[in-house]
């Protein structure tokens, strides 16, 4: 009795506690100063119509590039982790995979192209429309997981995904570099001509860096999702 | 030129004009660069894929390119299909009827395509799901079937939508 009694005080003293945090909620009427700041400036700054963009990959650059570190750490260590050695399997052939259904290698053999397209598509306009190099790398990788999907004997080459990734991870701090030399600070987009708001090649470098992240997202994913099939060396 | 080559040039610029109409249909309105981008990606990535977009065993273009106005009508069919279907599966639901089998027919339909269009609308009405298809025999499971028998579970389930869908790829 005691104790149930102690146990709602307690869950009460907490209700209590969180209540203003509570009534305080809600939307706020106006954007604060930070954000004002962002909508305001973005566009003359860097000549981003996706404000969105704009602050991911210049206001906040820094965060953006950690983040995609963090990505390549995960896909280390997934890709370290799930080695045929580690996993038991050792040399031993794997079983004979059923093979798919015509249902789905038919419509991957027709989608794989217009995925890969559309994930161009979507880091190649980040900083027009919504979406970027994060979302148009994931587009790519369901592409090549309905290839995988579709043949499960198929290998993809580790030689070309590692060099399309770090490839593209150094011209990324290359261009964050170019920032610092050329611009005002590093990852600045503004060592490329700022163009027209709303065309294609415009906002300076940010498109550039949008797709390197978007086949570095694309090659990491791939790699995470071949590795999960447990028959790496 | 050998017929090996001339076959790989005509997939490969096939594949190259569908991935290029649906960068345009994608970027809307194009300007120089956009088309200069697209027809980048698109020659690179038709290079890469042309092996899967087309098979090379492909017999005739009749079984790949859709007659255009029949295939617009075909997406208010379906719709109309799946609405209509959601409506007796919930009737059914609530009167407690289900009656789930696996159910096998045999499809007329020649093209890879329509085949895989086929079982797509098959498993988007509610009620039945397309579990396989070998060759043009089609597996199907079947929520409240009224019927073992394949050439009833054929017209109950696919015989209308074959008919449109053997119209548009003949």
């Amino acid at each position: 009795m005691m104790r149930r009694v102690l146990v709602f005080l307690a869950v009460a003293g907490l209700a209590a506690a969180l209540l203003p945090l509570a009534l305080g909620t809600g939307v706020p009427e106006a954007p604060g100063a930070l954000a004002t700041a962002y909508l305001e400036d973005a566009p003359g700054d860097f000549g981003a119509a996706n404000v969105v963009t704009a602050i991911v990959v210049s206001y906040r650059g820094f965060d953006t590039l950690g983040e995609v570190a963090v990505l390549f750490a995960a896909t280390a260590g997934v890709g370290a982790l799930l080695t045929r050695k580690r996993l038991g399997i050792g040399d031993a052939e794997p079983a004979d995979k059923p093979a798919a259904t015509e249902i789905l290698v038919t419509a991957t053999g027709l989608l794989t192209g217009l995925l890969v397209m559309f994930g161009v598509y979507i880091f190649l306009h980040g900083h027009l429309t919504p979406g970027g190099g994060f979302q148009g790398g994931v587009v790519i990788a369901t592409a090549l997981l309905l290839g995988l999907l579709a043949r499960p004997e198929s290998k993809l080459s580790h030689g070309i995904l590692s060099a399309v990734e770090s490839l593209s991870g150094a011209a990324y701090v290359g261009m964050g570099l170019a920032g610092a030399f050329l611009a005002w600070g590093f990852l600045d987009p503004r060592v490329l001509p700022l163009g027209r708001i709303g065309s294609l090649v415009s906002a300076g470098s940010i498109p550039v860096i949008y797709s390197l992240i978007g086949l570095k997202v694309g090659a990491e994913l791939s790699g995470i999702l071949d590795a999960l099939k447990g028959d790496r060396e | 030129m050998t017929p090996r080559t001339k076959w790989d040039l005509v997939r490969f610029v096939s594949t190259f004009s569908v991935l290029l109409a649906s960068w345009l249909l994608f970027a809307g309105p194009p300007d120089a660069y956009s088309i200069a981008a697209g027809t980048l990606s698109a020659a690179v990535l038709a290079a890469l894929t042309y092996r899967f977009f087309l098979d090379d065993h492909e017999a005739g273009a009749r079984h790949l390119i859709p007659n255009p106005l029949l295939l617009l009508l075909y997406l208010p069919y379906i719709l109309f299909r799946i609405y209509a279907a959601s409506f007796i599966l919930v009737y059914d639901m609530i009167a407690g009827r289900m009656n789930p089998r696996i159910v096998h027919f045999r499809t007329r339909l020649r093209s890879d395509l329509a085949r895989v269009v086929l079982c797509s609308s098959v498993t988007l009405t509610p009620g039945t799901i397309a579990v396989l298809i070998d060759e043009d025999h089609l597996l199907v499971h079947w929520f409240n079937a009224e019927s073992g028998h394949s050439g009833r579970a054929r017209r109950e389930i696919a015989e209308s939508m074959e008919r449109f869908l053997g119209r548009i790829w003949s």
